[in-house]
């Protein structure tokens, strides 16, 4: 390899770390600080300070099991719904002639502001009579997550080479063939990454649960509660729960892909 | 309909497909937002609105200076997305065509991961690292290149920046990445071999192949931006005042024809740019399959 | 015809929902029964009638729930208590109620004082019997009971759920004394002061502040808790000129914004709550409530009912939980809790027959003190109304004071 190459491989590879320490510089300082056994907001002191007090407390907390299931499921749903009709807006682009009218129409809705499509939204179930519940919150969810996903699956297709699914249609392939065996491989990526966003999205969103949700809270209403009228530092072991919990998971990946992985055979 | 879809064999195949998100978004998000487009030409009444036409509350988006904090918004809006952009393209690519393909997906998680974790307390938590006795100020004094906490860092437009830019640079990697995937090896390989330096074929083969991506994670940074609240709330001060606070400061005093006018220009100016960039830059074509 | 035909089927639907939500409810009581060893039907458990659990569904602050102890609410009337946390933010509860369906969803309201009149005017809320209320007694402090804003046509809509007096937290370690909101406006605080990140309160306490000491002519301020346009006029002038000079940090929002400002060292002085005076003291920092001599403001979270409660036949149960709340127990417990006070004698009297449960004389001191702060001993309190009448000039003002 030549030496131009290896430095900037080395430049390259500082400069994602040091990205990646911004991106995380928040979440790690809330790990570091849910260890503080006092109500204080710092770094522990010295290494016997280190308390797992708040984790014992986030346990014990009433309502948070019930906002995260509801969260959780939610963020599924809404994935799952995401993920499909960004597919289906995937699948009929590549056809259609008004593309330009189409992609506007599906992302017009990420320019509304997220409090007017909340009321609006309420509003409009409540002159349809539809009381609000978990599926509310849902296709709020959705509206608002389905054009980040849309786009995310067209980058994906866009990869597509169009000579690839003609070939397979000229081999007789029906189109579900050609989607299951050649397109869905190829844009698996943008699907996951639909649904992904999709979930995410759901899970980090407020306003639009806060006014379409039924009784039962999210996580998102929750922790703005626990800001506004007064947590006490299980809500920075929450965070830092799972945070541990992911990087536990990259741990373990690393290492399965290292040395387990390795010997077997190569990826594809 | 005829018009609409494509001659292919599959035309009828791809109007079912078709239909599902179109009528999605018409019924849930079309109908209410023309709702909203007619009210914000009525009357405020002392809790509602009553229909008599008026456009008063978009001459109040001028007299009363709320184009202000608008053109403030999205002045932010802009320059966080040129900053992702920036840092998040050179990551994207060193992920997908450096990074040996089996740490991949491990390092793209590794970018989420923030997101698992709820974003106010993760907003919040900048607001203690930037403070003034917070870790930056610390760490500066600890080595000894400062003696009194600097005050700028946190509460004003700088933090604001920060706080967008370590909410929101995951979400311009993640397109670009896939977007990169329509370039094959061979694509940049073949460019070097005429003897192109990087830097050429990167200007001339990587980044238009590369568009689609682009054009997503700007528009992901820069929606994301124009949207928040949190990031304006907890590090902006005093002085800092965005679109959506501005909005929640209307809708609170029961201001609704205001908050739905503010609305509907954002949406018009969004449309415009859109139907702009449809025309004149071939976005239509932005995510066509390669021949 | 179409629409009767979805009426009827969507009447079914909501009971059959009904049933399913009943036999939730019920089921867990009869397996607390079958499983209780004490129970001498516990063979026969499936055939004794349960005893029937009214569960309510409680939407306040998340400074009011006494989380794991509403058990005792559950012990004394059979109430079920399910709360959910409205952020107290007072604007989209109000829209939530109105164009959304939390009137039905939630059976009570915990809710900054003020919009009372507005949320009866639409129907979102109906006024309480207090004849079903009977610990709405002597023993509720006299300043208690009219509060102007409680009442909307002479009916009463609003009861104080907690309550108190603010004025301002201090770290005493940097402003030795702070006995007036001028030090605020110190010059020589410049960057280290604070106000909260509302129009309703960062107005009344600038208002006060002029009216008392008759600054730059605004003596003839009438109520600083709902000032006429011109006074409104002036108070914002004054607030726009000392934050463009740079006089405030930041404005704050929130019990956790509000402790970790003070505790963190970005704020030496700033206008708030008390509880968060003892969360600072809790973490080492050596904060004081101030003293003002211009007085306090008073505010209280009000207990609304919603207008749900008649179809679900919980009219009753929901006057029977405000009226546990003033029996002295809730009391004591969310002064224990959160330091916030329930304005009735009672909670002196409860913790006087229970010795065992609460610390008696701490529990006197907290009670005794919120009560002299209202006894106008040093200056007037005025009482902070979430909707003054000129509520909407009041957020243009806001606007342009935070575009300043």
């Amino acid at each position: 390899m030549k030496a131009g190459t290896a430095l900037m491989k080395l430049c390259l590879w500082t400069f994602l770390i040091l990205t990646i320490l911004f991106i995380f510089l928040p979440s790690f300082y809330l790990l570091v600080i849910s260890f503080e056994p006092s109500k204080l907001e710092r770094i522990p002191r010295n290494f016997s300070e280190f308390s797992i007090k708040w984790y014992i407390r986030l346990f014990q907390r009433e309502r948070l099991p019930g906002a995260i299931k509801q969260s959780i499921m939610v963020g599924l749903l809404t994935a799952v719904i995401t993920s499909f009709l960004s597919l289906f807006s995937g699948l009929s682009y590549r056809k259609l002639r008004v593309k330009s009218y189409f992609l506007g129409l599906l992302i017009f809705p990420m320019f509304v502001p997220g409090i007017i499509a909340a009321l609006s939204l309420s509003v409009f179930f409540k002159l349809i009579n539809i009381r609000s519940s978990i599926y509310t919150v849902v296709f709020g969810h959705v509206l608002y997550a389905l054009p980040y996903a849309t786009i995310v699956t067209l980058v994906s297709f866009s990869g597509l080479k169009e000579g690839v699914i003609e070939a397979a249609r000229d081999l007789g392939a029906n189109g579900f063939r050609a989607f299951k065996d050649i397109i869905f491989p190829l844009t698996r990526g943008g699907i996951f990454g639909g649904a992904l966003f999709g979930f995410l999205l759901s899970l980090n969103e407020f306003i639009r649960a806060y006014f379409l949700s039924g009784w039962q809270e999210t996580l998102s209403i929750y922790m703005f509660g626990q800001m506004k009228g007064g947590a006490d530092p299980s809500i920075y072991a929450l965070a830092g729960f799972i945070l541990s919990i992911s990087i536990l998971l990259v741990l373990i990946a690393v290492v399965y892909f290292s040395f387990i992985r390795h010997s077997s055979h190569s990826m594809s | 309909m005829k018009t609409k879809i494509g001659k292919s064999k599959g035309s009828s195949l791809s109007f079912l497909t078709l239909l599902p998100p179109v009528l999605f978004v018409i019924i849930l998000g079309v109908l209410p937002l023309i709702l909203i487009i007619i009210w914000s030409f009525f009357e405020p009444t002392e809790y509602w609105i009553k229909p008599h036409l008026t456009i008063a509350a978009y001459l109040k988006f001028i007299t009363l200076g709320r184009y202000i904090t608008f053109v403030k918004t999205l002045r932010v809006s802009i320059t966080v997305t040129f900053l992702a952009l920036i840092i998040g393209y050179p990551i994207a690519y060193f992920i997908r065509k450096v990074v040996r393909e089996k740490f991949r997906n491990i390092l793209l998680f590794i970018f989420i991961i923030p997101f698992f974790l709820s974003y106010i307390v993760r907003v919040f938590s900048l607001r203690l690292i930037l403070g003034r006795y917070g870790v930056i100020n610390n760490v500066l004094i600890w080595m000894g290149l400062i003696s009194v906490p600097i005050e700028g860092l946190l509460f004003n437009e700088f933090a604001v920046h920060i706080g967008l830019l370590s909410s929101y640079l995951p979400f311009m990697i993640f397109p670009i990445v896939l977007s990169i995937e329509r370039v094959g090896d061979s694509t940049i390989e073949a460019s070097q071999d005429l003897g192109a330096p990087f830097f050429q074929t990167l200007i001339r083969v990587i980044i238009p192949l590369t568009k689609p991506g682009i054009f997503a994670g700007c528009i992901f940074v820069f929606v994301s931006s124009l949207g928040t609240t949190v990031e304006w709330d907890l590090l902006g001060g005093v002085s800092e005042f965005s679109t959506q606070q501005m909005l929640e400061s209307l809708m609170m005093a029961l201001k609704f024809p205001s908050a739905f006018a503010i609305s509907t220009l954002i949406l018009a100016i969004t449309i415009c740019a859109l139907l702009l960039g449809f025309k004149y830059a071939k976005m239509g074509k932005l995510f066509e399959t390669l021949e | 015809m179409e629409r009767n035909k979805r009426k009827i089927t969507r009447r079914k639907f909501l009971g059959t929902s009904l049933k399913i939500g009943a036999g939730m409810a019920v089921y867990p009581a009869l397996r607390n029964l079958m499983g209780r060893t004490d129970s001498p039907f516990r063979a026969f458990a499936g055939t004794e009638k349960a005893p029937e659990k009214k569960e309510l569904r409680l939407w306040a602050s998340g400074t009011q729930t006494i989380e794991e102890h509403w058990v005792k609410l559950e012990n004394d009337l059979g109430i079920k208590m399910l709360f959910a946390d409205n952020g107290n933010a007072v604007g989209p509860v109000i829209s939530k109620m109105i164009f959304g369906d939390a009137a039905e969803i939630y059976d009570v309201n915990g809710l900054q004082g003020g919009a009372e009149k507005e949320l009866a005017d639409q129907g979102a809320i109906l006024p309480w019997d207090m004849s079903l209320i009977p610990n709405w007694d002597e023993d509720v402090w006299p300043m208690m009971r009219n509060i102007p804003y409680h009442l909307v046509n002479g009916k009463r809509y609003g009861i104080p759920f907690t309550i108190n007096a603010d004025s301002m937290i201090y770290n005493a370690d940097k402003v030795p004394v702070c006995d007036t909101y001028a030090y605020v406006f110190d010059k020589t605080l410049k960057g280290k002061t604070s106000m909260e990140d509302y129009w309703a309160n960062a107005v009344i306490f600038t208002a006060m502040y002029l009216k008392e000491n008759n600054i730059e002519g605004m003596g003839t301020i009438g109520d600083p808790g709902n000032l006429m346009v011109d006074e409104l006029e002036g108070v914002m002038e004054f607030l726009i000129k000392y934050k463009k000079a740079g006089q405030f940090r930041t404005f704050w929002s929130g019990w956790e914004q509000g402790v970790s400002l003070i505790t963190s060292g970005e704020v030496w002085c700033m206008t708030g709550w008390e509880p968060i005076v003892y969360a600072a003291q809790e973490k080492g920092i050596n904060a004081k409530y101030a003293v003002p001599k211009e007085g306090y403001e008073g505010w209280s979270n009000d207990l609304l009912l919603h207008k749900g409660v008649k179809k679900k036949g919980l009219y009753e149960t929901a006057h029977e939980f405000v009226n546990w709340i003033y029996s002295g127990y809730f009391g004591n417990q969310i002064m224990k809790m959160r330091g916030y006070c329930s304005p009735t004698d009672k909670v002196i009297k409860y913790a006087e027959e229970h010795p065992d449960e609460f610390d008696t004389e701490w529990v006197k001191g907290k009670q005794k003190h919120v009560h002299d702060k209202f006894k106008k001993k040093k200056g007037e309190t005025y009482w902070q109304n979430v909707r003054p009448d000129n509520f909407k000039l009041y957020e243009d003002w806001w606007e342009k004071l935070r575009r300043a």
